[in-house]
């Protein structure tokens, strides 16, 4: 994935500030422990040496990731620590139609034969031609009968599908190219003709993740403002996008427009995330969410999934988010501990023993404030 | 033998014509030549009849000019020559009536050159019957030596067994009574059984079945340029056997067993299941059991009330597509037969049960209440029983016929 063209603010400190005024201290100690070479002397510097160790673990270890990968497990994979952080700092989801609140099928959410008492030759027919068809509509279709003795199938892309179920030859597809009067409706409606006659429509739509709702609604609780783009038509994008409770959506938008919608959404201020897998918009967003293995844009960075769920979605950025929140934790209880550390070693209230033993203490608690996230 | 050929003295007023008709031998044998050929229809074809005709004639009146102008010849070698026609009638298997025309026409046109002549030259009528008797004589002479001819060839023929073999294959295919093949039986050397197997054989082309070569028991030859073969029962497989060991590509109609005076209509049967086969209504074996397909060979020994059955009772399906006239006509006929459920019926045909109850619905659209009508039923089944494997073999005349006359 190329750069943002806007970098967004760190949100870590960097490690030479954070153990800047210990080091300064630490250095202090060991120039007075070498010229006035006293042993109380040379304590104290070890002992400041030792209080430093909390900041030092902040500085050095990038505990957040390390807390990140440890929550995404298999199934979640950020790709970089830069990635990390701008996710916590995203404020836009742009949600891809096809596997986000979807599960990436089609379903038949309707069977209408032309005469009641075929509605199930409608279903065999449709179904063992679908089993045999394996585009989207065809995988919709197979799941309304089992297979069947199919043979001569030629699949018309965009329009429908023809072949020969048990000899009788099957035509299924949009109402125009199959021949029969279109019909309104939400989802995409298809004509099934068998032996040159309508036998009727199957209404084929998306297939919502049963989640998807409750998803959608944890990302707006989250602050984050979920948009769903689709290449269908407006009224089923809107049903979909009400279905889902999105408020904003783009409907007829095809694959290679998405990319100009992610970078006019960018460029009015928005921390824009884009989960699909078209190469474009996954290389303008801030932050590409994808399928893991998906060579669309190989080399990228990112974040993987398993699958685009907007579940997993959800998840994700949360991880991002308590990643963040566990940083800023770890460095507070980190300087405190060290500051605290210092002042006493300083004051000469604790001895080099002692210290050493509460700092070890301390980086321990820091690792735990780093480490530990809640989801 | 010896026979009175003609007078052997003529007058000489008589003799007076002959010289002038020998000039003109040429041309007379030619004339007579041509009229026999126009006159008697047996011997129109072929150029070689032509010129066998020609030589016949030349021949003959040759001798009869030189043998009434007193010069010494023998008539061994003409008596030969109408033994020979007379023996080649016989083993064509054909009577004389052909060659006693033949022998009319040619008197009766000798005779007209010769009054031409004889009326140039002044002959008196008694000198010229004189001339008639003696040719009417040597007319005689030459067709009692054709008929010779012809008994000894007849004679030989009777005593043949081969030939009497084929006499009594014929006899048997065409149903003559028993007196009559009992002579050719005996000949033959091949007691008549009370029931015959008969077969119909067809030879891949260029083959050819070497009759002498099948055992005795098998009575087997050509009628109307078709291989037929009759056994008695117990002899039929070695029979079958012993034609494809010969021509192993030859394909055999076997007929059940049936009384002897059956055997033309089980010829006739074996024919039609080897129609059928080609046909594609039965099985291409190359060993035809008739008895496997008996409704066949019945249903379609009518084939014009077969197609005006169809044409009848079809009628709803003759505006379905070739593709579903087939299927659906298919699935009727499985279900008339069986009645047996969706899914069994679906087994039989290789379908799922769901493509039978579509079908079985289209049916009834199609077909109706007639479909709770015995006397349709039973029509219908029979019909589909003969015209299915016909449709799905190929043979859309009977739709065709309907769209013509449509």
């Amino acid at each position: 994935m190329s750069e943002p063209a806007r970098m967004l603010p760190r949100a870590s400190t960097s490690p030479l500030t954070l153990i800047a005024a210990p080091l300064a201290v630490v250095v202090a100690s060991a120039v007075g422990a070498l010229r006035w070479g006293t042993t109380d002397t040379i304590n104290l510097s070890g002992a400041a040496l030792a209080a430093c160790l909390p900041v030092l673990l902040v500085a050095l270890c990038p505990l957040g990731w390390w807390g990140a990968r440890r929550s995404g497990g298999a199934e979640i994979r950020f790709s970089d620590r830069a990635v990390l952080d701008r996710a916590a700092r995203v404020d836009l989801v742009m949600l891809d139609r096809w596997g986000t609140v979807t599960t990436g099928e089609l379903k038949a959410s309707a069977v209408d034969p032309v005469d009641a008492g075929h509605e199930q030759n409608l279903r065999w027919f449709a179904g063992a031609l679908g089993h045999a068809a394996g585009d989207p509509i065809g995988r919709a279709l197979a799941r309304l009968s089992t297979r069947g003795r199919v043979s001569g199938v030629e699949h018309v892309e965009g329009l429908g599908t023809t072949g020969s179920v048990d000899r009788h030859p099957v035509q299924y597809g949009l109402p125009h190219w199959v021949g029969v009067a279109e019909r309104p409706g939400i989802g995409t409606q298809v004509a099934v003709k068998v032996d040159g006659r309508p036998l009727g429509y199957v209404t084929v739509a998306d297939e919502v993740r049963p989640r998807a709702e409750a998803s959608v609604a944890a990302l707006r609780d989250g602050g984050l403002e979920p948009v769903l783009v689709s290449d269908d038509n407006a009224a089923n994008t809107e049903h979909l996008a009400q279905t889902c409770g999105i408020d904003s959506w783009h409907s007829d938008s095809a694959p290679e427009k998405h990319g100009r919608l992610v970078e006019e959404t960018r460029e009015r201020g928005r921390v824009v995330a884009y989960t699909g897998s078209h190469h474009e918009p996954l290389g303008a967003a801030d932050v590409a969410i994808r399928v893991a293995g998906d060579t669309s844009s190989p080399g990228a960075s990112g974040i993987e999934m398993i699958d685009l769920d907007v579940e997993r979605v959800v998840r994700a950025l949360a991880i991002a988010c308590a990643s963040a929140a566990a940083s800023r934790r770890s460095r507070i209880v980190g300087i405190a501990c060290t500051t605290a550390l210092l002042g006493l070693t300083v004051s000469g209230v604790v001895g080099l023993v002692p210290t050493l033993i509460a700092s070890a203490l301390a980086a321990g608690a820091t690792a735990v404030s780093g480490l530990a996230m809640r989801v | 033998m010896t026979h009175v050929a003609m007078p052997v003295e003529l007058p000489d007023a008589a003799r007076l014509v002959l010289p002038e008709v020998r000039n003109r031998l040429p041309r007379i044998s030619q004339r007579v030549t041509d009229e026999i050929r126009a006159t008697v229809p047996q011997m129109t074809p072929g150029e070689g009849r032509q010129q066998l005709i020609y030589a016949a004639v030349n021949t003959a009146a040759s001798y009869f000019l030189d043998h009434a102008l007193g010069t010494q010849t023998s008539s061994a070698a003409i008596d030969d020559l109408y033994r020979r026609i007379g023996f080649r009638e016989a083993e064509a298997g054909n009577n004389l009536t052909a060659i006693d025309s033949a022998m009319t026409v040619a008197v009766r046109a000798c005779w007209d050159e010769i009054r031409v002549v004889a009326a140039d030259r002044g002959v008196s009528p008694g000198a010229l019957d004189d001339l008639r008797e003696a040719l009417d004589s040597f007319n005689a002479h030459l067709a009692a030596q054709v008929r010779h001819g012809h008994e000894a060839a007849s004679r030989a023929r009777e005593e043949d067994t081969g030939l009497a073999r084929q006499r009594l294959l014929d006899g048997l295919i065409a149903g003559a009574e028993v007196a009559d093949l009992e002579p050719s039986a005996v000949v033959a050397g091949w007691p008549v059984p009370t029931h015959l197997v008969v077969s119909a054989i067809e030879l891949p082309p260029g083959t050819e079945l070497d009759t002498d070569d099948l055992p005795t028991a098998v009575l087997c030859g050509t009628i109307r340029d078709r291989v037929a073969m009759v056994t008695e029962g117990a002899h039929a497989d070695g029979a079958v056997e012993a034609v494809r060991a010969q021509v192993p590509d030859a394909r055999l109609a076997v007929c059940w067993p049936v009384e002897r005076r059956d055997a033309p209509s089980a010829y006739r049967w074996a024919q039609r299941a080897l129609s059928l086969v080609r046909k594609g209504v039965i099985p291409a074996r190359p060993v035809v059991d008739c008895a496997a397909y008996r409704t066949e060979i019945w249903l379609h020994a009518e084939p014009v009330m077969r197609r005006q059955l169809a044409q009848e009772l079809l009628q709803p399906l003759f505006e379905e597509t070739q593709n579903s006239r087939e299927i659906l006509s298919e699935t009727l006929l499985v279900w008339l037969e069986t009645r047996e459920s969706a899914p069994q019926i679906a087994v039989r045909l290789g379908v799922h049960p769901q493509t039978v109850r579509y079908r079985w619905r289209r049916i009834n659209e199609l077909f109706g209440d007639s479909l709770h009508d015995p006397e349709f039923v039973v029509q219908m089944t029979l019909l589909l029983r003969a015209s299915v494997p016909l449709w799905l073999a190929g043979d859309q005349s009977d739709f065709e016929r309907y769209r013509e006359g449509g």
